[in-house]
């Protein structure tokens, strides 16, 4: 029998047995009544004997009628049975009786046969368990071969099932013959029996899993159909199966044969790999060490049969979240091969290929080539499908990331517009807006075309949208990108008026008292003995954080006059000048930067100076971070404008000694540009937030790649398998909750005594840590 | 070859390669039981981040506390544990070894070590 005929559509269910129903005989009263009126009518225009002769006429033929609705088998042919029915509208009692009579038949042929089958293989099945045991093999080939024929029927099949010898006898004909006809027989007969509950039990009971995963490396192409469903069904409703086939070395098997070609074969070998992987590493690490991704990555370029493609994306994005996996799937070019079938019909195919993107793209910052892939999430972007706007929202933000080929192919395909329009319609969505925030991020800063994206956004109307997003309900992990975004925003002179008539000055002000309040109230509850960790956290963002970024906006902001101006009046200065003393060095920068804008306007550096700026500024000048002492250093500059020549004298012998230190960065004629920020800020790189690279300040939300901030936890598919066509996918739905990733530690660790407590359960690689014994 | 697959093995391949069997007793103080070492490692966690700079996904001893069961038992820093009560710790998560070690009062513990076991 061929893989095709075998019509193995009904393997992923379990047909239940036994669904003989009793057929409905509700016509049964009717009948006789209308029999009687019949006989006893009294109808006008008939004569007594005109109606004797009529009831005598249907009674000869009553009989003939009855059996031609009964048994129409038994009628000779070409007879002709007068019908009774006068009126159309109105069957006759015969007639009704037809179709149940029928049925009752039936049912009851069906129980005659049903017990001579089960009779027959209760009788039948110790007398065959000796002959499969039997030392001659031609014998045991035969027996084999009978069982196959009798599990065929729904009554023996029961038997067999029910007999642990009889299966135990199979599974050792299985592991011991080398005969192809036994194993046919045999195999056969576990494959029928696993459409069953109990007969999946008693193959596990009898260790028929062993046994069947040595059939997968049979050259035989039935023996290896027959196995690889009946491991198949076990694996999908029977406890206890996944772990045996792990022992049994099957992981191993089932990645070889990923290189046939048969595509419906291959769906099922990839649903085996899905659910064996699903939440546990040690699998895909197996699978990775048989070069799992290379094969699975192949047949996704390789075939469009869709729920071969469908089954093994889901594999690719069990395996996309294992961090050794990952790599390899990349290198494998899984990021063009799932970018291919994005624009297919089926959405649970494009769904998949969408998280597994996702979870890859942050280890494919460094690959090229993906110019298809960029413009096809352009184009997603807009799909009403709020999931996978999300997942193409953070895989742009996260392929965007410290690429400048891919940023500059995402401008080029307009994904400015795209992003900011997604933004719009996304209202409170932050699973979507945080992402897109990040994603123009990064596209308005470091590349060439950096500024025109900076001038996009405004022209498509998205700074009001972008800088509304500063307030609530926002939270403050996307509330951190928004500062960074008009922070890149404001790069650009002609969006200067436009941020500020959004209020986005105002509310960057806000920000920046509320995270100072509190991290002042933080230091005070430490002094007073708390035992609170440095930092204040909300939502995994330091406050710190938010000082950072919205003084670093205002740096930038604060090159315009009108915008000096505004700040100015928000009296915002005594707090730059606090944090000139603060002990994180980037915040030191942006407080001097900021500072030396201000100190542009006399005004400006007048109120600097009456905050006592001088002291800590002068201090500054020794700081061995370069960009601090620069700033510092103009400032101080800048406020001795209109001081007496013997001041600036003073100072200018100052500014040399301190900067001159090393390799004379430092030239008091020049420097002065408008220039001056953007020498000293590009490391002030605002792009990795999110991404690999260490952030200025660290966090648990800054510097981890996107999606490990439970974009894993998204793809929990509740979609029943449905490869089988009568499939009850049930229990395999409710198995899929598991690959939930726990919440992930941080990953920077600032110091030891932050370590993280170990990860519970959870499948993605820590860092490093001990564990005292 | 033995020495450099000892060091850098890929976790789930087969590997030959000598190792140093040692038993330790663990000091038992009412239900708490102390061996006095600190392990790291497991396929759970990424070694390039270690900051002994482990070369594999083994389990390795990173600290032995002084006069304690595992320095007497000769436990030494950077031993590589093998194996440990017969439960292989070539390819274990990093928790499923902290749990097998504490399983039992008693450890069989086979371990590789750099210039010992190999060069």
């Amino acid at each position: 029998m061929s893989w095709q005929q075998n019509n193995y559509m009904g393997d992923s269910g379990i047909h239940s047995g036994a669904q003989t129903q009793v057929p409905s005989l509700s016509g049964k009263e009717d009948m006789s009544e209308n029999l009687f009126d019949l006989d006893q009518g009294d109808y006008p225009g008939f004569t007594q004997d005109d109606v004797d002769q009529m009831n005598n006429q249907l009674n000869q033929t009553r009989s003939h009628r009855v059996r031609a609705a009964m048994f129409p088998e038994t009628l000779e042919e070409g007879i002709e049975i007068p019908s009774t029915q006068f009126d159309p509208q109105q069957q006759t009692a015969v007639q009704r009786l037809a179709e149940p009579s029928q049925m009752l038949k039936h049912a009851v042929v069906n129980l005659i046969n049903y017990q001579d089958d089960a009779e027959l293989a209760t009788r039948a099945i110790p007398e065959l368990i000796k002959l499969l045991n039997d030392e001659d093999q031609v014998v045991v080939s035969q027996a084999a071969m009978m069982v196959h024929q009798l599990s065929k029927k729904e009554a023996s099949r029961h038997a067999i099932m029910n007999s642990p010898q009889m299966v135990a006898a199979l599974v050792r004909a299985i592991s011991n013959s080398n005969d192809l006809e036994t194993t046919k027989g045999a195999v056969g007969t576990l494959h029928k029996l696993s459409h069953h509950r109990q007969g999946l039990l008693a193959i596990f009971k009898s260790g028929g899993i062993p046994a069947l995963v040595k059939l997968l490396s049979s050259p035989v192409e039935s023996v290896l159909f027959y196995a690889i469903t009946t491991l198949h069904n076990l694996l999908l409703h029977q406890d206890g199966s996944k772990m045996a086939v792990r022992l049994a070395g099957g992981l191993q098997k089932m990645v070889a044969l990923l290189q046939r070609n048969n595509t419906k074969f291959l769906a099922i070998v990839t649903d085996c790999l899905q659910i064996l992987a699903y939440g546990n590493q040690e699998s895909k690490l197996i699978i990775l060490a048989s070069q799992g991704p290379i094969e699975l990555v192949r047949i996704m370029r390789s075939y469009n049969y869709e729920k071969l493609l469908w089954t093994t994306s889901r594999v690719l994005k069990v395996l996309s979240v294992c961090s050794s996996n990952k790599p390899a799937i990349v290198e494998a070019g899984g990021m063009q091969a799932l970018a291919m079938h994005l624009n297919s019909g089926s959405q649970r195919l494009v769904q998949n290929c969408l998280w597994t993107l996702r979870n890859l793209s942050d280890a494919a910052t460094k690959v090229n080539g993906l110019d298809a892939l960029l413009s096809s999430l352009v184009q997603v972007l807009s799909s009403p499908d709020g999931n996978v706007v999300t997942c193409a929202a953070g895989i742009l933000s996260n392929l965007t990331c410290n690429n400048q080929f891919n940023k500059e192919i995402v401008c080029q395909c307009d994904g400015i517009s795209a992003l900011v329009r997604t933004i719009m319609s996304a209202g409170d969505r932050e699973e979507i807006t945080e992402p897109a925030i990040c994603a123009l991020r990064h596209l308005t800063s470091r590349h060439d075309k950096s500024e025109l994206a900076q001038n996009q956004v405004q022209r498509v109307g998205g700074i009001p949208v972008i800088v509304r997003l500063l307030n609530p309900p926002s939270r403050w992990p996307l509330v951190k990108a928004v500062i960074g975004l008009i922070r890149n925003l404001a790069l650009c002179a002609e969006n200067f008026a436009p941020l500020r008539e959004a209020c986005a000055i105002n509310y960057l002000v806000q920000l920046l008292m509320r995270a100072y309040q509190d991290t002042q109230r933080q230091r005070a509850s430490m002094a007073s003995g708390g035992s609170q960790p440095p930092g204040t956290y909300a939502d995994g963002v330091r406050m710190e954080e938010i000082i950072e970024g919205t003084v670093g906006a205002l740096h930038i902001l604060a090159r315009e006059w009108n915008n000096r101006e505004l700040i100015r009046q928000q009296r915002v200065i005594p707090i730059f000048v606090q944090l000139l003393f603060n002990d994180i060095e980037n915040i030191q920068r942006v407080a001097a930067g900021v500072l030396c804008e201000l100190a542009t306007d006399k005004e400006g550096a007048d109120m600097i100076e009456q905050e006592g700026a001088t002291a800590p500024l002068t201090e500054l000048l020794h700081s061995r971070n370069e960009g601090v002492a620069t700033y510092a250093a103009a400032v101080l500059f800048r406020m001795s404008e209109d001081k007496p020549q013997d001041y600036k004298k003073r100072l200018s012998m100052e500014l040399s000694s301190s900067l001159f230190r090393e390799e004379g960065l430092w030239n008091p004629d020049i420097g002065m540009g408008t220039d001056f920020q953007d020498i000293l800020s590009p490391e002030q790189s605002y792009d990795n937030m999110y991404a690999q690279g260490p952030p200025s300040v660290h966090s648990s939300h800054g510097g981890r790649p996107y999606q490990q901030q439970g974009y894993d936890q998204i793809p929990i598919d509740m979609q029943a398998m449905d490869i089988g066509s009568g499939g009850n996918g049930s229990t395999y739905a409710t198995l899929e909750a598991m690959d939930v990733t726990g919440t992930e530690p941080d990953l920077n660790f600032d110091g030891l005594d932050q370590l993280p407590a170990p990860p519970q359960d959870n499948n993605q690689v820590a860092a490093w840590y001990d564990t005292d014994l | 070859m033995c020495a450099k697959m000892a060091f850098q093995h890929q976790a789930g391949t087969a590997m030959e390669c000598l190792s140093i069997p040692i038993t330790l007793h663990k000091e038992v103080s009412g239900d708490q039981m102390r061996c006095g070492f600190k392990i790291g490692g497991g396929i759970d966690q990424d070694f390039h981040k270690s900051p002994q700079g482990y070369t594999d996904n083994g389990i390795y001893v990173t600290e032995v506390h002084e006069s304690s069961p595992a320095s007497r038992a000769g436990l030494r820093v950077h031993d590589k544990i093998l194996q440990c009560n017969g439960y292989d710790f070539t390819m274990v998560t990093h928790k499923k070894a902290v749990s097998y070690i504490k399983k039992s009062p008693t450890l069989s513990l086979l371990v590789a070590r750099k210039g010992v076991t190999s060069t």
